[in-house]
């Protein structure tokens, strides 16, 4: 039997995509429906005193709902409740639903919208961490702190004495959009007492226990199905419980199907974005560079309401450390809240903010101390059966050093830097440079988070032989409805023909765990491998042939019989989460960037020339689908490092939330990539398969970061590296 | 807004439609003609996702408002599958490299792709990527785009070969 | 309430805006007005199509002296003409800067120069091309030259009843190039430009993004061949020309720095 695994399976959706007759949102054809909108405030602090609506406009035919409209909870699910649906009196921020209208023809609504006003008492916000910080003006709970959180190990204080040097920094992060080119669309309509979604979104289960709280519903009462989905990179995570619950509110009320899109401009408005970070990094090392303490406080910005940031904090924390062996360690992770949207998912889950801090500031000691950053990198790197910060005992799968090398070998480190002196010494106004990043990421949820969800996954033998996998894992553009099946079959030894993905739809899919945190291959691909396997050997089969008969026997006069089995946590994996200690992650996947840029010393622009990056990402499945997500999450990262950015106006609104002003890399914008992948299986994930989708994005800031540094000689703490902030150095 | 009547074709199809002069094509497609094919994807002339070729030259439908459409041959995604709706051969290279991940964007890419050819594109990547300029892609990071281009070329030398 | 006039040929277009002394917008390729309508920022309500027009105003031909570009032209086109290719590279470098390729297939070259953006792209190039306007209504034509068609922030010499009909670009022996720093590399909006176009000891320079509206840079230009002067001193000198602003895109103090230095970069080249 071929195998299947390691092969480049087309994509399943790849025809409808490339004919554009795939069903996105807003493609579904629909009967007799309402659009539907949101009125949001014009303050980003305040306190609703009345709505009102202009009494010369024709209001005929248009649906209202505000809060009193809700039969349930006022209470958005999340990690914490504490958002509403739709303001009842206190506004935190600027687009924050207040009203919602539906009505048929799009044209009017849009008018409605504009004759629509609220009686707000304004009061003062807050937008920037420091802000927040300051306690001037307290907006959240006592004192603007959503939650603490301490991560420690070892002696700082001795770690410190210990040490030659100590070298303190500030670093910011910005918020960063996750700009999906497909923006929100969502609908809704009841049928018997059932509310049933259709749309695009990356969790449905987080939308059925979202709409089952909004309306005081049974399980099998709230039906979400998943439409094609054109990107989400986590900015499809939270936020469709919020939408769906408006457009599900405007049907119940009005009786009628009910969709609403956002356009762009509202999408980037009041969506989740990245969380914006501050990270205090002091380290403390040995004139020979070895780190002997390191006490990092790192801050997220969690916007108006505290929803999931919680989990995002603790990833950020947990990969704060870096790479790195490190007996005295003190992180300390704060969420603090703003008058913004709530920040949410985001690729990367709070790493990219931490992974900039940690690995920005080992460049710089180095630079300090006069060593090479790869030497310096290499002294402290965590060995196999090392340990993390965490308590947490690693096995001899730990790459870093592997991956590391692998990259510096693929750029061919050493004649680099001798090209790199020979352009520099004659090119007066360009300047080359060469950075790198050492990172990694844990795959699936962090601490017990996977045993809390217990997944539960599964397929559906047809008598045709046919096998659907079943599972609540969407398909967003990473290929994850092409490399479960991918993993079925190789299961159960058959051609790929035979396997297809299930449509994902709550009422016929188990509740296979949300497609967050790196975990749809390894974790649910893990538990379909063993579905795969009991079925293989229930039917006991030789061959194809044999196969199809045996099916045909053991289904008897059956059309169909479904399989199933749930999440095993691997052994030895224990976390505590009060005090932070033990296994964060059941397993790590690790990755090496470096970048080859170009500075152009009259406009103080960055250029990407080359970019190397090596992954140990187990076995891959599908190399193509593989790689295309790796320069995805590059090219996204490099966004991050040099251009991305949010900025406010004077109300406390997202001032370019358009493609024109903020900026994410074109086509004319990429380097030339050169990805690799380090082959080693891991033990527990489907045929040695580990987690992706984020890693890509933890890296790149800091590389492109120290590849500045390389060329120019400075040293830079806020993102994006600015062609301004470049200036602001070089002028000085 | 005064209404206006206009005719065009839509992938060789005649059209007579009543319509305000300054209606987006993009709506004309997808409302009226359920063309679903051609994506919005920001509604201000940004991102590419609406594009389609109008007389031949890439066009954005978002931006195109229907007073201008008056005797106009308008080409979409629609238009470009062969006719039993099997992908093209440029379609086909976009598959076979990697080229499409959540697919938003493809429409828009096949579209420019299709005109840098018809208008006689080399391999040059500077060239290609040029053609591609005015369209935005958040997955791939838009090198397998760029093969898919590559390799559409090729098949399309090949076929005029033959 | 928006209204659309639809004439299909000069003498009704004419017609038209001899009836009224109306600002009206002309509708070329949309890509300015389509979307400030959206976005609430144009206010004008009486737009005239032009896309009927489009034949008759749209094309490059050459007279003995000057290379003539159509009103109507797209730069998609003005790209591909293999006169402007051979004539004007810094143009035609300018004219890819714009947007990307979807935008350029539909912008026009009229389109660009009335609208006026302190960023446009083709007006530094144009203007220090030394280009001319034709504007045309029933009258007849008169012909400007493109530094004096701006006159203030969206101050332009062209009358209600007037259309731009041609761009002339005389034929020179000058060097000529323009550089554009933006936000990224395609669907970029100007941080900050330079065009410029010289021969021995003549120079003619022009920025975008600099200033209020698109100008010419004539105190630089004349002390631009004087011996020694150091960076400092085309800091006092620039001052005199221009005076960008902080905007959402980048601050007054960066372009203003990085104008100096490719001005002052430029210098050290040629004092060579
Ligand atoms: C996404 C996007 C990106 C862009 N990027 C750039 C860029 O990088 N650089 C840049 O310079 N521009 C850019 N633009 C702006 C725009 O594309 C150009 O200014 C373009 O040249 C305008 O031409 P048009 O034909 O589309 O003008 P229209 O929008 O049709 O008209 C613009 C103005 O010109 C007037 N007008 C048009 N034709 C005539 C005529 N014959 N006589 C008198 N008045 C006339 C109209 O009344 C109107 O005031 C961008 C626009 C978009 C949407
Ligand atoms: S939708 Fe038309 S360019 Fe984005
Ligand atoms: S494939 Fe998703 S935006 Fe291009």
């Amino acid at each position: 039997m071929e195998k299947v695994v390691g092969k480049n399976i087309e994509r399943f959706d790849a025809k409808s995509k490339v004919t554009g007759t795939a069903l996105y949102a807003d493609d579904i054809p629909l009967n007799d429906f309402l659009y539907g909108a949101q009125v949001g405030s014009p303050v980003a602090r305040g306190i609703l005193k009345a709505i009102k609506k202009d009494p010369d406009f024709d209001w005929t035919g248009f649906t209202f709902v505000d809060y009193k409209d809700i039969p349930g909870k006022n209470e958005v699910e999340s990690v914490v409740w504490d958002m509403p649906f739709l303001v009842e009196s206190e506004i935190r921020y600027h687009g924050q639903a207040i009203l919602l209208l539906a009505h048929k023809n799009k044209e009017t609504l849009e008018e409605g919208i504009k004759r629509i006003s609220f009686d707000i008492e304004e009061l003062p916000y807050v937008t920037t961490i420091d802000e927040s910080l300051s306690k001037k003006i307290i907006m959240a709970r006592e004192d603007n702190v959503f939650r603490t959180k301490l991560l420690h190990r070892g002696d700082l204080e001795k770690g410190f004495k210990n040490a030659d040097f100590i070298f303190e920094n500030t670093y910011y992060t910005p918020h960063q959009e996750q700009a999906y080119i497909e923006p929100f669309a969502m609908t809704a309509h009841w049928e018997n007492n059932k509310v049933y979604i259709k749309g695009t979104m990356q969790c449905p289960y987080y939308i059925h226990g979202g709409l089952k709280v909004l309306f005081d519903k049974k399980d099998d009462e709230v039906i979400i199905a998943q439409s094609a989905v054109g990107g989400a990179f986590g900015g499809k995570e939270d936020y469709p419980t919020v939408i769906s619950g408006h457009a599900a509110l405007l049907s119940l009320k009005s009786g009628k199907t009910v969709k609403i899109i956002y356009d762009r401009d509202l999408d980037m408005n009041i969506t989740t974005k990245r969380h914006p970070s501050k990270s205090v990094v002091k380290i403390g090392v040995t004139k020979s560079g070895k780190i002997t303490a390191l006490d990092m406080d790192f801050i997220l910005d969690g916007g108006a309401y505290e929803t999931m940031s919680s989990v995002i904090l603790a990833r950020g924390m947990l990969h704060a450390f870096g790479p790195y062996e490190l007996a005295n360690v003190r992180i300390n992770g704060v969420i603090v809240a703003t008058n913004t949207p709530p920040n949410g998912a985001f690729r990367g889950f709070g790493a990219p903010q931490s992974f900039f801090a940690i690995e920005s500031q080992i460049d710089l000691i180095a630079q300090k101390l006069n060593m090479s950053p790869s030497e310096l990198r290499k002294l402290n790197f965590v060995k196999k059966n090392g340990t993390f910060p965490t308590g947490q005992l690693l096995g001899d799968d730990v790459l870093i050093t592997e991956v590391f090398e692998q990259m510096l070998n693929n750029a061919d480190y050493e004649n680099l830097q001798k090209e790199i002196a020979e352009f520099n010494k004659n090119n007066k106004t360009k300047k080359r440079g060469f950075g790198f990043s050492t990172f990694f990421h844990g795959a699936g949820f962090t601490g017990n988070g996977e045993v809390m969800v217990a997944s539960k996954a599964g397929v559906r033998l047809q008598k045709d032989g046919k096998v659907f996998v079943l599972v609540a894992n969407t398909e967003m553009g990473q290929g994850a409805h092409t490399v479960l099946p991918q993993i079925v079959a190789e299961a159960l030894e058959l051609p790929m023909d035979y396997v297809r993905t299930e449509k994902v739809d709550t009422s016929i899919v188990p509740n296979s765990g949300p497609t967050v945190a790196s975990r749809t291959t390894m974790i649910v691909g893990e538990i379909l491998r063993r579905v795969g396997k009991k079925i293989k050997k229930t039917l006991n089969y030789n061959n194809e042939s044999d196969y199809l008969e045996k099916v045909k026997a053991y289904l008897n006069n059956k059309d169909s019989e479904n399989f199933y089995e749930t999440y095993n946590k691997p052994p030895k994996i224990v976390w505590d989460d009060e005090n932070y200690r033990g296994d964060a992650y059941g397993t790590y996947a690790w990755a090496a960037y470096g970048v080859l840029t170009e500075v152009d010393t009259l406009s103080y622009d960055v250029k990407l020339i080359n970019a190397w990056s090596v992954f140990d990402i187990g076995k891959v499945i599908n190399p193509l689908l593989a790689s295309g997500q790796v320069e995805g999450g590059m090219i996204q990262s490099f966004g991050y490092a040099l251009t991305e950015n949010i900025v406010f106006d004077k109300k406390g609104k997202y001032w370019n939330a358009d493609f024109t002003n903020y900026i994410i890399p074109s086509i004319m914008d990429v380097p030339k990539m050169h990805i690799d992948f380090y082959n080693r299986e891991y033990e527990f994930g489907p045929y040695g398969a580990k987690g992706l989708g984020e890693l890509p994005m933890d890296g790149g800031a800091p590389a492109v970061n120290n590849a500045i540094r390389n060329a120019i000689g400075v040293d830079l703490f806020n993102l994006p590296l600015s062609p301004e902030q470049i200036m602001d150095k070089m002028e000085r | 807004m005064n209404k206006i009547k206009v005719s065009f074709k839509v992938n060789n199809k005649d059209y007579e439609i009543e319509t305000t002069p300054l209606r987006r094509l993009l709506d004309i497609l997808r409302e009226d003609l359920k063309l679903m094919g051609t994506k919005e994807g920001c509604g201000e002339g940004e991102c590419g996702a609406c594009s389609v070729l109008i007389d031949g030259e890439l066009s954005l439908a978002c931006i195109t408002p229907a007073t201008q459409l008056e005797g106009k041959e308008i080409l979409t995604i629609e238009g470009i599958s062969d006719k039993d709706g099997e992908p093209s051969y440029i379609q086909k290279a976009f598959i076979d490299k990697g080229a499409v991940q959540c697919g938003f964007c493809t429409p828009g890419f096949v579209m420019a792709t299709h005109k840098y050819i018809k208008d006689g594109g080399s391999n040059d990547e500077t060239k290609i990527k040029e053609a591609l300029s005015g369209n935005f892609c958040r997955c791939t990071g838009y090198a397998k785009i760029v093969d898919g281009v590559k390799e559409a070329i090729v098949r399309h030398n090949d076929k005029e070969a033959k | 309430m928006i209204s659309v006039l639809r004439p299909k040929t000069t003498k009704e277009l004419f017609e038209i805006l001899d009836k009224e002394d109306k600002n009206y917008l002309f509708l070329a390729g949309g890509t300015d007005i389509m979307p400030s309508i959206k976005k609430g920022i144009e206010k004008r309500e009486d737009l005239i199509d032009l896309s009927f027009l489009k034949k008759g105003f749209s094309g490059v031909y050459r007279d003995k002296t000057n290379i003539i570009v159509k009103s109507l032209t797209t730069f998609a086109k003005i790209q591909k003409d293999e006169l402007l290719n051979k004539h004007f590279p810094s143009f035609i470098k300018a004219s890819k800067l714009i947007g990307g390729y979807t935008i350029q297939g539909m912008a026009t070259i009229a389109g660009n120069i009335v609208n006026a953006s302190p960023a446009a792209d083709s007006l530094p190039s144009l203007l220090t091309l030394n280009a001319k306007v034709t504007l045309l209504s029933s009258n007849g034509e008169r012909i400007i030259e493109l530094k004096d068609f701006y006159k203030g922030y969206k101050n332009l010499e062209i009358k209600n009843n007037e259309i731009i009909s041609n761009i002339i670009i005389p034929t020179s022996d000058y060097q000529a190039d323009f550089i554009e720093v933006g936000t990224r590399k395609a669907m970029s909006i100007t941080k900050v430009s330079l065009a410029y176009a010289y021969k021995d000891k003549n120079i003619f320079l022009s920025a975008g993004s600099a200033f209020a509206y698109p100008k010419r840079l004539f105190a630089t230009e004349k002390r631009f061949f004087e011996k020694d002067l150091t960076k400092k001193d085309f800091e006092i000198i620039l001052k005199e020309d221009v005076s960008p602003l902080d905007d959402i895109r980048s601050s007054g103090n960066y372009r203003f720095n990085v104008l100096r230095n490719l001005v002052f970069s430029l210098y050290q080249e040629l004092q060579k």
